[in-house]
């Protein structure tokens, strides 16, 4: 068959549908056939077996009483939500959670804006300070983990050292002795990963912002201050808010710096629900309790990304 | 014109102050690790710390890397000492592995749902993408672990290939779907005229021009695999499969003093391969999309 040929075909096939008419079938959409089909289902597969089914069996799980390495068990309905949410553990990990992730954000979004306002106002060093924005998000996160427990290291690390030779600390300071010290020092550590995509969103918000108004305003007679008020601000919201959700979403999950630097201690202070997941799962091996918890854990962030995809899609219908 | 130092001394000054402390706080800490992996023990445990170290020495990576010359005694400090060389190829192989298998399914299921999806049910499959790529992983990790655990594949790279496949699939997909959308039709239509069938257009047409988002997409997939830690340290537990963040971590006992110098060589040399990558890409992730689905 020539090609030709198979062009009247389809073009015959296109004209007579073989549902007998009815609406005529837009030209653009075609049917999806051939390697693309199998290829697509591959990837379904992959997606399937270990995106969608692990949720779709970790919320099995939650609802069964299993012992550890079993892959089922009989029902025992709310059991193992009752269990956990009555254990005071849970509530503290809850907390933390919280406390973790509101101030993370916080601490990121601000330095992040700050950054990103001085690349736009142009100042000194900016080649060099976008370049240099991007390193914390390309360092893996074990190894953030790493220069942090080096830096906050009692006896030979720089922070100590540094803190005593400018005057702000009279003598050395154990960074994760104490619960609230290692809660903000472990903060510290993970908004530090955080601050490149706020930098990065936000930046790319500000160049968006036409030079024109910027000079009305100025010509209005607006200092700077007031600039950034009535005029960037409003501009950047919907960015802010995409980089807000976006770094929510992922200090819910942390992990690493967590299980590296303080394993939730000391006590629970720093225990946040994906550690405490992980803890009770594989630690304990109560897979019906850490299922419950990741459940819960897993909710928490559906709802952020939810708000998410909402502020996403208003901010790329408005551009 | 006159420079801008001079037309405005002062806010250049300001402004000047403060890129210098944005620059401390964000190249310090890797800038200290980096002089901390040059140092010899000696200087590591000095009170109070040098800025930079009288005698900088590289034997600390020649440990790690078993390079000749390197002092057999450290080796033996620590049994994950000697895991680094397998671990590095390790890594490399998982991450090329899911980078290639990612990356392609992600081309071709990110064009067909550019091409064969209306817009409703576009947008329902993309924020289903989306929650699976945004939910934590670690409340999927009992269930995956068991999947292995049953299918044997614990412990083993090619588990890890599928599984990593399987998570950044919809990460892939989500950032190619916004890059297929914007192709230009017109160039497809031509080929299509000639009779060419849908997979086709895709080879020949749609991808030959698309190698940069390919390659980002890629880079994203290989950073963010060879960045993992959860996945790599639940589902692996000897050496054969150890990726080499997991050795890194292994090393990092909270219960003992980890041995500086080596920690910080081999943190850096951890960190090397996706600095550079992320360098090459940065033009690229400036971008809306892409700088919102950076992480892995």
């Amino acid at each position: 068959m020539t090609p030709v040929e198979r062009d009247d075909r389809r073009r015959a096939a296109s004209a007579f549908p073989p549902n007998g008419g009815g609406a005529p079938r837009r030209p653009r959409r075609r049917r999806l056939s051939g390697p693309l089909l199998w290829l697509d289902g591959l990837a379904l597969l992959l997606i399937g077996i270990f995106s969608v089914l692990p949720l779709l069996y970790v919320a099995y799980l939650s609802l069964v009483d299993v012992k550890a390495g079993q892959l089922a068990g009989p029902l025992v309905g709310r059991e193992n939500y009752a269990f956990v949410l009555d254990d005071e553990s849970t509530r503290t990990a809850f907390r933390n959670t919280f406390y973790f992730s509101t101030l993370s954000v916080a601490v990121a979004t601000l330095v992040g804006t700050a950054i990103a306002l001085l690349l736009d106002s142009r100042a000194p060093f900016t080649r060099l300070l976008l370049a240099a924005a991007v390193l914390p998000w390309a360092i893996p996160e074990v190894v953030n983990a790493l220069i942090w427990k080096w830096v906050f290291d009692y006896n030979w690390g720089a922070l100590n050292a540094l803190l005593v030779a400018v005057g702000a600390l009279p003598r050395y300071r154990a960074w994760f002795s104490d619960g609230p010290t290692a809660m903000h020092a472990l903060i510290f550590a993970y908004s530090w990963k955080l601050v490149p995509f706020v930098v990065l969103i936000l930046y790319a918000a500000l160049r968006s912002i036409s030079p024109d108004v910027v000079e009305s305003a100025q010509l209005d007679g607006a200092g700077a201050l007031r600039l950034f008020r009535h005029v960037t601000l409003p501009l950047i919201v919907p960015a802010l808010t995409v980089a807000i959700l976006f770094c929510a979403i992922f200090s819910m999950r942390a992990f690493d710096v967590v299980y590296l630097l303080t394993r939730g201690g000391p006590g629970e202070s720093t225990t946040v629900l994906s550690y405490y997941t992980y803890a009770k799962t594989f630690e304990f091996g109560d897979f019906g309790a850490g299922s419950a918890v990741s459940v819960l854990l897993a909710a928490g962030t559906l709802v952020v990304v939810l708000a998410y995809w909402w502020v996403l899609r208003r901010s790329e219908r408005e551009s | 014109m006159k420079p801008r130092w001079r037309a405005e001394p002062v806010k250049t000054a300001v402004l000047g102050l403060f890129a210098c402390l944005s620059l401390f706080y964000l190249l310090g800490p890797p800038a200290w690790m980096l002089r901390s992996s040059l140092s010899p023990d000696t200087e590591l445990r000095r009170v109070p710390p040098t800025l930079l170290p009288a005698a900088p020495t590289l034997r600390h990576f020649l440990v790690i890397l078993q390079l000749p010359g390197y002092d057999e005694a450290v080796l033996r400090e620590n049994i994950h000492f000697k895991f680094y060389r397998r671990a590095t190829a390790n890594s490399f192989v998982i991450s090329l592995g899911t980078t290639l298998v990612a990356t392609s399914l992600g081309a071709v299921t990110a064009y067909s749902i550019s091409r064969f999806l209306g817009g409703r049910a576009r947008r329902w499959v993309l924020l289903g993408l989306l929650v699976s790529r945004m939910l934590p992983v670690i409340s999927v990790l009992i269930p995956i672990y068991l999947i292995l655990l049953r299918a044997g594949l614990l412990d083993t790279l090619s588990g890890l290939v599928l599984v990593y496949s399987g998570l950044l699939l919809p990460f892939a997909i989500w950032i190619l779907e916004a890059f297929f959308r914007q192709f230009p039709r017109d160039l497809e239509e031509a080929a299509r005229i000639d009779g060419a069938p849908p997979f086709a257009v895709f080879a020949r047409v749609v991808v030959p021009l698309s190698w940069n988002a390919l390659f980002a997409a890629g880079a994203f997939v290989f950073i963010s695999t060879w960045s993992d830690f959860i996945v790599g340290f639940i589902m692996t537990s000897t050496e054969r499969a150890y990726p080499l963040s997991v050795v890194l971590a292994r090393n990092m006992s909270v219960w003992r003093e980890p041995d500086w110098g080596i920690m910080n060589a081999a943190g850096l040399f951890a960190a090397l391969i996706p600095v550079a990558l992320a360098f090459l890409l940065r033009g690229l992730v400036v971008r809306g999309r892409l700088a919102g689905a950076m992480k892995g």
